[in-house]
């Protein structure tokens, strides 16, 4: 029995070595599977939110299967990450090749970053996409020390200009892009076609907000760091979910609604959007869920006043900071209990001197910090100690920062 | 009574009842728009609203706070647009000419990106909103300083200019430059900038609130009323600039007072509801087929009329009544607006009364 335990022991003690030289990036040669053939992957990562890709791990080789958010089967992409040194498997013409760990990437969207930053493979970032507008400390120290270069304009939608020579001349091994439903504001093609490997995520598109979150395992696929993703990953989900169950046995549930109106139509996060599920798990009556649209739904501003103008909170007020910003966008804001009440909350509490939002940075990985700041907003005793950390009051008429 | 079209052109053919018809039909709409809605009121509820009745508080707020405002926002803005429209096509003698031909539109439209897209980290929005310049003022100011920026630009040349088809290529030559400005400015500006700018190209009769109301009718007013008085001078030019100045007309006088009109109505349509196409070209043409005639004298408050009537009717299909979507009014004043406007002129056509220019 002893026995038995001394092994256990040292069989663990082994893996701790084997995961620590994981991490340095140099190939494990420590098992072999079933079949006989090497497996250089101790550590699997399956996504179990996430929609958007799937992972099947081959021995020297795994491939990550993309699964276009819009259904166009066209856009469905296939990553063949193959382990440095060994062989590039037959059979997979169409996919893409990476030798991984990877050493140089280059990143378009901000979210990359948080996602790099947290698996400790900051270094490896050679050029981005917007550094001015990163909120990451350590990402924005390396930028001033020169080690990551500005390669485009900062937006990653429809007017994205990126410096392809010089993301050329930097040799990264992968350009982290960020999907776009539109083709024509889709930088991978461009990006291809300078014959530079860019690899497309879409967490954006993700229904849940474990699901956002979990996609620091696509990135972590691709720096052999799947432990450190799996580690972080389920401390998220326990924490997320521990919130969340704080909320389930409230008899109150506050009336929240959310979004802004542009010149009579209203743009709210739909139903079956992440935001909804927040809301709903943060103990809160979503007053505009009556759709089951995923994404922003342009909303009559009747209905929408029909509907929320008794409501106790209003949260998230899109591109505006504070109350004074939508009493110059439409006056018509005061007629809003909410607005009366001034219970108004946005999540512009972290914001960069550029306008960077952390919100959108690290928030998108720590949907469990978003969460609190919800309970701590609507049901303050769930969650005594918790300070705001992405959210802020922004009610009051004289700036909301106070 | 052949329902081919004839027997209305018959009808409206007698002018004066034709404008009392369509008065009555505006009446109609308007009554139509404040009425639907994707949140359904009631009529008895609206009776109640109107008359001071007991009513669901929300409703009232709904019908006096949003509906109400927009209707009459509707109205003043389709008729401002096709009067300019009209002005524009005499002026050039040109059927494609509309309301913002001379670059007005696009004016307001670099005010209005000068603001919007100031937040973002490019310089000349950040140093103009840093010097005060166009920092807070709000979306509508900014496009009407634009808009009128252009046409004080456009009065100076066109000073110095014979040719009104010089004035044409002009007032396109400077919508290029103005398009220039906004794309270097989205360039440079970020994500939510960029959102907010590209729905006030949406255009919308919904984002005047009661503050506003009395600067848009009051401006619009005397541009309508600047209009009547022009409709001698702009019968003239019909028959050209040497005939209309043998009749002793002051050329120059109209050449200006017909480019600041529509200038000032123009803009002040954009400034409040974003640019909004399509009607200011088409309305002109449909008035001209309805009411067969080529007179200024029936046209001007034709185009009133019928500007406000597809203003109207567009503003009703936009916000779909009975669901809870809208749509940009700008792809509702074209899907719908078009194919109305080609059957007309077509049907005018066969009867040898193509459209008069």
């Amino acid at each position: 029995m002893i026995a038995v335990v001394i092994v256990a022991a040292a069989a663990i003690w082994l893996s701790a070595m084997v995961a620590d030289d994981n991490g340095n990036g140099s190939p494990i040669r420590a098992q072999k599977n079933s079949s006989g053939t090497e497996d250089l992957f101790l550590y699997k990562s399956y996504p179990e939110y996430a929609l958007g890709f799937s992972i099947e791990y081959y021995g020297t080789y795994k491939v990550l299967s993309l699964h276009d958010p819009w259904g166009r089967a066209d856009e469905d992409y296939t990553y063949l990450l193959v382990q440095r040194g060994e062989e590039i498997p037959a059979g997979y013409s169409d996919a893409q090749v990476f030798f991984v760990p990877i050493e140089k990437s280059v990143t378009l969207s901000p979210i990359h970053l948080s996602q790099i930053s947290q698996l400790d493979e900051s270094r490896s970032v050679k050029g981005h996409n917007g550094v001015d507008l990163v909120y990451d400390e350590e990402i924005r120290r390396l930028a001033e020390e020169g080690a990551i270069e500005e390669i485009g304009s900062g937006t990653s939608s429809m007017g994205t200009m990126l410096n392809t020579e010089l993301i050329i001349e930097l040799e990264p091994d992968v350009v982290f892009c960020v999907a776009n439903g539109n083709r024509e504001y889709d930088s991978h093609y461009k990006l291809r076609e300078a014959g530079l490997k860019p690899v497309v995520s879409a967490e954006w598109m993700e229904n849940n907000p474990l699901g956002r979150a979990e996609w620091i395992k696509f990135i972590a696929y691709f720096y052999n760091r799947e432990q450190k993703a799996n580690d972080f990953f389920e401390g998220i989900k326990e924490n997320y979910s521990a919130i969340s169950a704080k909320t389930k046995t409230l008899d109150y549930q506050p009336r929240v609604f959310s979004g802004i109106d542009y010149q009579g139509t209203w743009y709210a996060p739909g139903g079956g959007s992440y935001v909804a599920m927040l809301f709903q798990d943060a103990g809160a009556d979503y007053a505009l869920s009556n759709d089951n649209e995923r994404a922003d739904s342009p909303i009559d501003v009747e209905v929408v006043y029909e509907r929320a103008h008794d409501a106790d909170y209003w949260i998230n007020i899109g591109y505006n900071d504070d109350i004074n910003a939508l009493l110059a966008l439409d006056p018509r804001y005061a007629n809003f209990g909410a607005f009366k009440s001034g219970n108004i909350y946005h999540y512009n509490a972290r914001v960069n001197a550029f306008g960077g939002n952390d919100y959108w940075q690290s928030g998108i990985l720590r949907p469990d910090i978003v969460l609190k700041d919800l309970v701590s907003i609507l049901h303050p005793e769930l969650v005594p100690d918790h300070e705001l950390y992405y959210y802020q009051h922004v009610g009051s008429p004289h700036g909301g920062a106070a | 009574m052949k329902l081919n079209g004839s027997w209305l052109r018959e009808w409206f053919g007698k002018t004066t009842f034709g404008i009392l018809l369509s008065l009555g039909i505006l009446g109609a709409l308007f009554l139509l728009d404040i009425m639907l809605g994707s949140v359904n009121i009631p009529l008895d509820a609206l009776v109640s609203i109107l008359t001071g009745g007991e009513v669901k508080e929300t409703w009232a707020t709904i019908f006096w706070v949003w509906r109400i405002p927009k209707a009459i926002t509707a109205v003043f803005a389709g008729a401002a647009l096709a009067l300019s429209g009209l002005l524009m096509q005499t002026f050039f003698r040109n059927p494609l000419a509309d309301p913002y031909i001379l670059g007005i539109s696009s004016g307001a439209s670099v005010g209005v990106a000068l603001v919007m897209l100031s937040s973002g980290f490019c310089g000349i929005g950040a140093v103009l909103a840093g010097l005060g310049l166009l920092g807070d003022v709000g979306i509508s100011f900014a496009a009407m300083l634009g808009a009128f920026a252009v046409l004080l630009l456009i009065l100076l040349i066109s000073a110095k200019i014979q040719s009104n088809v010089t004035i044409l290529v002009l007032g396109i030559m400077v919508s290029y430059i103005s398009g220039a400005i906004v794309t270097i400015l989205l360039q440079f500006s970020d994500e939510s900038s960029m959102h907010t700018y590209s729905f006030w190209t949406f255009g919308s009769f919904s984002g005047v609130t009661w503050d506003q109301l009395p600067l848009l009718l009051f401006l619009l007013t005397a541009g309508f009323v600047v209009s009547f008085l022009l409709t001698k001078p702009l019968n003239a030019l019909l028959l050209g600039e040497q005939y209309a100045a043998s009749m002793g007309m002051d050329y120059k006088k109209v050449k200006n007072a017909i480019m600041v009109n529509t200038a000032v109505m123009a803009g002040v349509v954009t400034a409040f509801c974003g640019p909004i196409g399509f009607l200011g070209v088409a309305v002109p043409h449909f008035c001209r087929s309805l009411f067969v005639t080529a007179d200024h004298r029936v046209l001007v408050p034709a185009c009133v009329i019928v500007g406000g009537i597809i203003a109207l009717a567009t503003d009703i299909i936009s916000h779909l009544p009975g669901t809870d979507i809208v749509l940009p009014l700008n792809a509702i004043t074209a899907l719908f607006g078009a194919p109305v406007v080609i059957w007309v002129i077509v049907r005018g056509t066969r009867f040898g009364r193509g459209v008069i220019t």
